[in-house]
């Protein structure tokens, strides 16, 4: 009986150790294997967020989102694509984090399609700019 | 004539871009904490800042949950435990250049000191900084850098026992923001 119960418990221990370890070292889920919870179009979202930044907020902030819409600029870190900006207006923007370097070749002004991590949006209210920023993380182009 | 005309007209062009405001949408900021325990980073490249050039005003913006850590449980604990995010989803900064004065705005050399002074928020606690920079003229527009600490506690931060040692006291934090005209 004893023999079973320190068994028992060195067993909890491990697993207990083993369940901590993958928590705490466990990577970030790819998003492009994550069903998005909602598509749409960047103009629709960004204009969520400024008719009722509160209720765009509660619906979108954490999830994720597929938005479309024309290559509006591109960043590139060591010739890398690792963030775009997708709209036809610079004010108004969704502005997308890639979750792995994309390596292919994108143009400006090209339809494409991210998927990403809503974090939020950036309105006027924080700067001297009108207009504001849908700010997606974690994205992976899905075409 | 002709060419007397064109000159003026090139130099008034110049300073007049130079007066306006200049943006990014997509600047970089990172804060780096360093332990005995561990390192930690997190970075955001999609920081809103702006100078308006003619008055020295100067702003910058980011939302808490746009700070990208290499581990998720990382991410978690910032979002939820230390920052609640959800509650204060932004950090701003709102202020001015100073040391402006006598400098040519339409070509500003490599390297210029000027401290921005003004007012940071995060976690919904606001205090009064000056931040040393350096702005030089780039692209038609302007590149700023500049590096400083925040200590956590000051913006009430509490950080729980169990992570005490892992993060540092004193967080050292780097923006840097490539802007370029607004001509609306």
């Amino acid at each position: 009986m004893k023999r079973t119960l320190t068994f028992g418990a060195l067993t909890a221990i491990i697993i207990g150790v083993l369940v901590a370890y993958q928590v705490s070292f466990k990577d970030h889920d790819d998003t492009a294997d994550i069903e998005a919870a909602h598509k749409l179009n960047c103009e629709e979202v960004v204009q969520e967020f400024l008719d009722d930044e509160t209720a765009a907020t509660a619906k979108y902030v954490d999830q994720i989102l597929e938005i479309n819409g024309p290559i509006l600029a591109i960043e590139r870190t060591d010739q890398q694509i690792t963030s775009m900006k997708i709209s036809m207006d610079e004010l108004y923007v969704v502005n997308a984090t890639l979750q792995n370097p994309f390596e292919g070749e994108l143009e400006e002004n090209s339809e494409i399609v991210v998927k990403g991590v809503c974090s939020g949006f950036l309105g006027d209210a924080e700067s001297m700019l009108p207009g504001g920023v849908v700010e997606l993380k974690r994205g992976s182009i899905i075409k | 004539m002709k060419l007397l005309l064109v000159s003026a007209l090139i130099l008034c062009s110049s300073v007049v871009s130079a007066q306006g405001k200049y943006f990014t949408r997509d600047g970089h900021v990172k804060f780096f904490s360093a332990t005995s325990v561990e390192d930690i980073e997190a970075r955001n490249h999609k920081l809103t800042c702006v100078l308006d050039a003619a008055s020295g005003q100067f702003e910058f913006a980011a939302l808490m949950k746009s700070f990208e850590f290499k581990k998720p449980l990382m991410e978690e604990h910032f979002n939820e435990n230390f920052v609640e995010s959800n509650k204060y989803p932004k950090g701003t900064f709102k202020g001015s250049v100073q040391g402006l004065d006598g400098i040519d705005m339409a070509n500003i050399p490599s390297g210029t000191n000027v401290v921005a002074a003004g007012k940071l928020e995060i976690h919904g606690v606001v205090k009064e900084l000056e931040l040393a920079a350096t702005i030089e003229s780039r692209d038609g527009g302007y590149a700023i850098h500049s590096t400083f600490k925040i200590v956590p506690e000051d913006y009430n931060i509490e950080i729980p026992n169990t992570v005490r040692d892992n993060i540092a006291k004193v967080v050292d934090v780097t923006v840097e923001a490539q802007l370029k005209a607004f001509n609306r």
